[in-house]
């Protein structure tokens, strides 16, 4: 497997206190990691990182070149709904990336944003404007916006962490789906277990330290289920950790 | 209250303004204060007798108003643009504009006359500077308003610094640049026509020289009130006619207002 992120070192504080400390974190193409912690622990510091929006010291190497700056090739999904653009339609939202990277041709962009409004299941919606979605159609076409572009690595900041539960257990076995028939490398923040076993490919544990503490590849055969094989424990020890973790 | 309540109170504030307008003009027949019929039949005399032609007059205020309006909206745009990357430049620029927002456009008219005459620049310059100072505060107010998300999102895209100004920032404030606009205009439009007033004869002579004409030359007070008539009908046509509908296609349509 090719090496996409290689994370040494990474220290982040702010004056009165550290937040993350010496983190090594090495990912790999086409890896679905999922990252789990308290609130508080850093992960989305971390991501914000790797996303180029903070300074930090150590190194953040993306397909070898360093980060120093936000860059589409990262791209990042929000949690917050009011991530697209409101004086955008879904569609342009959608195409609006790959028009500022110098993709002009109408047709092509039609086409890109069509299929992807098709694989999150918002067929029709193309001419809406985000006021007129709900927050988990808004999320969807953040998530369509960050697929259509391909970038190298998406960074998921608990993307589904205000929907209800139901929206949320759909959006998860969708973009479970969609990723593993699509070449997509993701990080994805979230301190949801059940979550973080049915998309990641490889699942983490970050303490309050902001140190990862647990490590391990998600073995759990597809589509993920609390009766699948293997579920239970692995649920264990993360919710065990997570809990030593919190207090 | 039953829905039409409000435009029925309206209406009927209307009738009753007219009612006693036209008792109080018949009764008393004061020259400055002509029947309703007589501003009407003057109205429309002022559209057809070639000595009049108010309709030039105000197409010239309107050009005037247009043309300092446009300028001095593209003025504000830039400036607050470069406060939004500049914080020296905004520093200096938010006491510009303190200073300036403050000073009346016809308070600089003497001044306006000896540096650059009584002429069409004196008023554009007039105009700008109504224009300029209140749009700038609307466009900055809403540029330090734009949500952080919608900025980090364009630098994730990878938007340049102008890709962002035009590309987030301006569509993010739309409804505040909008109400610069509006205000703009509404001082530009004031502030034009009382220039007007004072300087009588421009190279090309505005709504406010007709009204001038009319008290001084013509010794026609329902000239007078047709002009007034006219200078209401444009500001109803505007807020109406322009800017309710670009609100409507626009920020309205994006639901980024009620």
């Amino acid at each position: 497997m090719k090496e996409l992120l290689k994370i040494r070192d990474l220290t982040k504080g702010y004056t009165d206190r550290s937040i993350l400390e010496k983190l090594d974190l090495t990912v790999y193409e086409n890896e679905f990691i999922c990252i789990l912690g308290p609130s508080g622990c850093g992960k989305s510091t971390l991501l914000r990182c790797i996303a180029g929006f903070e300074d930090y010291t150590g190194s953040i190497l993306c397909n070898g070149k360093p980060v120093t700056a936000p860059a589409p090739q990262r791209m990042m999904v929000f949690q917050d709904y009011n991530q697209l653009f409101p004086w955008k339609t879904v569609e342009q939202n959608i195409q609006y990336p790959l028009k500022v990277n110098g993709l002009r041709d109408k047709e092509k962009l039609r086409q890109i944003s069509d299929e992807y409004v098709h694989k999150v299941g918002l067929d029709g919606y193309q001419r809406y404007y985000p006021h007129e979605l709900s927050g988990g159609m808004k999320q969807r076409v953040a998530i369509a916006k960050a697929l259509a572009f391909k970038p190298e690595l998406i960074l998921m900041d608990e993307p589904f962490a205000a929907l209800d539960a139901i929206t949320r257990n759909s959006l998860q076995q969708e973009l479970a789906d969609i990723s593993a028939n699509e070449n997509v490398t993701v990080i994805f923040i979230t301190h949801n277990i059940q979550e973080a076993l049915t998309l990641g490919t490889r699942v983490l544990l970050m303490n309050k330290q902001g140190k990862i503490v647990i490590d391990e590849e998600n073995t759990i055969p597809k589509p993920v289920k609390p009766s699948s094989p293997g579920y239970g424990a692995m649920w264990d020890r993360f919710s065990r950790g997570l809990a030593q973790e919190s207090n | 209250m039953k829905k039409h309540t409000p435009l029925l109170a309206q209406l009927l504030f209307v009738v009753l303004c007219v009612v006693f307008w036209q008792w109080y003009a018949n009764t008393r027949g004061i020259m400055g204060f002509p029947p309703l019929d007589q501003i009407f039949q003057k109205l429309l005399d002022c559209f057809t007798n070639p000595q009049r032609q108010i309709l030039l007059y105000l197409g010239n205020s309107l050009l005037s108003v247009l043309k300092g309006l446009s300028i001095g909206a593209l003025l504000a745009l830039l400036l607050s643009a470069i406060c939004a990357v500049s914080r020296v430049f905004s520093a200096v620029y938010t006491l510009v504009v303190s200073v300036f927002d403050l000073l009346p456009g016809v308070a600089l008219l003497p001044i306006l006359m000896i540096t650059v005459g009584a002429n069409d620049t004196a008023i554009l310059i007039l105009v700008i500077h109504s224009v300029v100072w209140p749009m700038s505060r609307s466009i900055m107010d809403g540029f330090k308003a734009t949500p952080a998300i919608y900025v980090e999102s364009g630098k994730n895209m990878g938007l340049g610094v102008a890709g962002l100004i035009f590309g987030v920032y301006v569509p993010a404030t739309f409804a505040s640049i909008l109400s610069g606009i509006k205000v703009g205009w509404a001082r530009a439009w004031r502030g034009l026509i009382s220039a007007e007033m004072i300087f009588g004869a421009a190279q090309s002579a505005g709504i406010g020289v007709f009204i001038n004409n009319a008290r001084t030359v013509w010794i026609d007070y329902p000239s007078v009130y047709a002009a007034i008539v006219l200078i209401i009908l444009v500001g109803v046509a505007v807020e109406y006619g322009v800017f309710q509908v670009i609100e409507r296609h626009t920020v309205r349509k994006w639901g980024m207002i009620r």
